[in-house]
């Protein structure tokens, strides 16, 4: 038993390393993009088409109906003369923490799933090995595009979650519960903080970098059989989504202290 | 980088120690194959020819010991000494390991961009339809890798591989999954490339390639090799375990054709094993 916990903690260990020394090998060659010969843009605007504006739809359901259930239920304050207290709750959930966490695991769930698919597929197929025998790096030909895409994305979709949660949803609100709009957005636009900007922007960049470094590694640790790809799949959504709730942990308690 | 040193070999293994997942299959495992020669590694299958050709090309990395190519360690390349390495070096897979996404065109047009990405749209034009002719496939160059049969997307990687006109050509199993008349065709192309003096090194099971082209053979089975040396003398070695591959590959072979074992008298003074 012991052993056993022990063999799974240095695979852990050993997961964390190479992990490490991945994401450190795609910053590097991130900053180098420009450099690189063959290396398109083409495929950062592409990976920006697929994983942001094919997400647009599902982004802004989920944001517009959630801002909308926490006006709704929060419109019952006012009776208790806690005005404010509604534009705290909206804020801190829809800008802070479950803004960019929910758009966090849709992108995991569409992209992060599409790239490992991808990738593990073309190392099964030597697709991999063969850009390495022609001398094209794999990392800095497909992992940086969709990593400067899929970065760039969840944060453009985080920050359209937030106006869509927080703006769009008054007006979901009014069919139901009208609010005077001079007073609902005056008191937004006070109790909205640099802080809580900052929080959803240092967020959302965190993690699309999970994202993007989580499903490209577990796509390239396939090996031979195609019966890899889906457990590799599982893999990496299951580890994506555990490392983003760790990661909105620490962003948040940062914040709070 | 410096240029490769003249007499150095195509390959030298030193001591390599490799085990996919698992299995060990290769253990303190050493090689040399000189530059300038066709080299054909054959063996049974399970013997580790194709995983020693891409430990050869660098494509997978030893878990011990090390491979160099025209003396330089694969290890001590850097990104852009491995770009200039690599336009030296064509490699041709067994299965293709064609790029799904990318049309016939573009799979040997790639390498040729990257390497030269200043190079005029002509230029780039004429080394793909040079390579797509040499290897026969002119007609297929607008279409999709999963349109082609397994023998032509071979027919495409080998002209990926020659589309940077490499003096080096590493071919796996390059002649498996074609009709007599490609095949034909392909060992007159491997001629005119060993002819100009360019290095080949070929892992095949098919005896009627061996025979035609092969200036050294080697023979492996699992994952050690049995012996290595010119074709003359590796076809005359009396080692009971070599003639018994030796004959067992033939005899796999001569299901297809009845002439095969002659073919290895053929070429060669001294004839082989089963003469």
């Amino acid at each position: 038993m012991m052993g056993r916990w022990g063999s799974t903690a240095i695979q852990i260990w050993k997961d964390m390393f190479y992990g490490f020394g991945f994401f450190w090998l795609i910053i590097r060659e991130s900053f180098r993009l420009n450099t690189q010969r063959g290396v398109g843009w083409k495929v950062v605007v592409m990976q920006i088409l697929f994983t942001g504006v094919n997400a647009l739809a599902i982004i802004l359901l989920i944001s517009l109906s959630l801002g909308a259930v926490i006006i709704f239920e929060g419109a019952k304050l006012f009776s208790l003369g806690q005005n404010s207290l509604l534009y705290t709750i909206l804020i801190t959930i829809i800008t802070r923490e479950l803004g960019p966490l929910l758009t966090a695991f849709i992108v995991m769930a569409r992209s992060g799933v599409a790239i490992a698919t991808e990738l593990s597929n073309m190392v099964i197929s030597q697709e991999i090995e063969a850009y390495m025998a022609v001398g094209i790096n794999p990392i800095s030909y497909l992992v940086v595009p969709r990593f400067i895409g899929v970065t760039i994305s969840v944060m453009a979709l985080t920050l359209l979650f937030s106006t869509a949660g927080l703006a769009g949803a008054w007006f979901v609100v009014q069919f139901v519960q009208p609010l005077p709009a001079g007073e609902y957005f005056t008191n937004l636009l006070t109790h909205l903080s640099l802080t809580d900007l900052t929080a959803s922007l240092v967020k959302s960049l965190a993690f699309g970098m999970i994202i993007a470094v989580v499903s490209s590694y577990h796509g390239f640790q396939a090996n031979q059989s195609s019966t890899e790809v889906p457990v590799l799949v599982i893999k990496a959504v299951g580890r994506g989504f555990s490392l983003l709730i760790i990661v909105n942990i620490i962003i948040t308690l940062v914040y709070l202290l | 980088m410096k240029p490769f040193p003249e007499q150095a070999p195509v390959l030298q293994f030193d001591s390599i120690s490799y085990s996919p997942g698992t299995t060990r299959l290769f253990t303190q495992l050493s090689l040399t194959v000189p530059v300038g020669a066709c080299s054909v590694i054959m063996g049974p299958s399970g013997a580790g020819k194709s995983t020693l050709l891409r430990l050869g090309a660098g494509l997978i990395p030893p878990d011990t010991g090390t491979i160099f190519f025209r003396g330089v360690n694969w290890n001590d390349l850097t990104d852009h000494d491995n770009a200039l390495v690599r336009e030296t070096l064509g490699f041709a897979f067994q299965n293709g390991a064609l790029w799904a996404n990318k049309s016939v065109y573009q799979n040997i047009e790639l390498p040729y961009v990257y390497h030269r990405p200043k190079a005029p749209k002509k230029e780039v034009q004429e080394a793909v339809t040079r390579a797509a002719a040499l290897a026969g496939i002119q007609s297929q160059l607008s279409l999709r890798p999963s349109q082609l049969s397994l023998g032509e997307q071979k027919m495409v990687s080998l002209g990926r591989a020659l589309v940077m006109d490499p003096p080096v050509l590493f071919l796996d199993d390059p002649t498996g999954s074609l009709d007599a008349q490609s095949l034909e065709k392909l060992l007159g192309l491997f001629n005119d490339l060993k002819r100009q003096g360019r290095t080949l090194v070929l892992v095949t099971q098919d005896p009627t390639v061996t025979a035609r082209l092969a200036d050294r053979l080697v023979l492996m089975k699992g994952g050690t090799i049995l012996t290595e040396g010119p074709f003359s003398e590796v076809t005359r070695n009396p080692d009971p375990e070599v003639v018994a591959i030796l004959t067992s590959v033939l005899s796999q072979a001569s299901t297809f054709s009845t002439d095969i074992l002659d073919l290895l008298s053929i070429d060669h003074e001294g004839g082989g094993i089963l003469k």
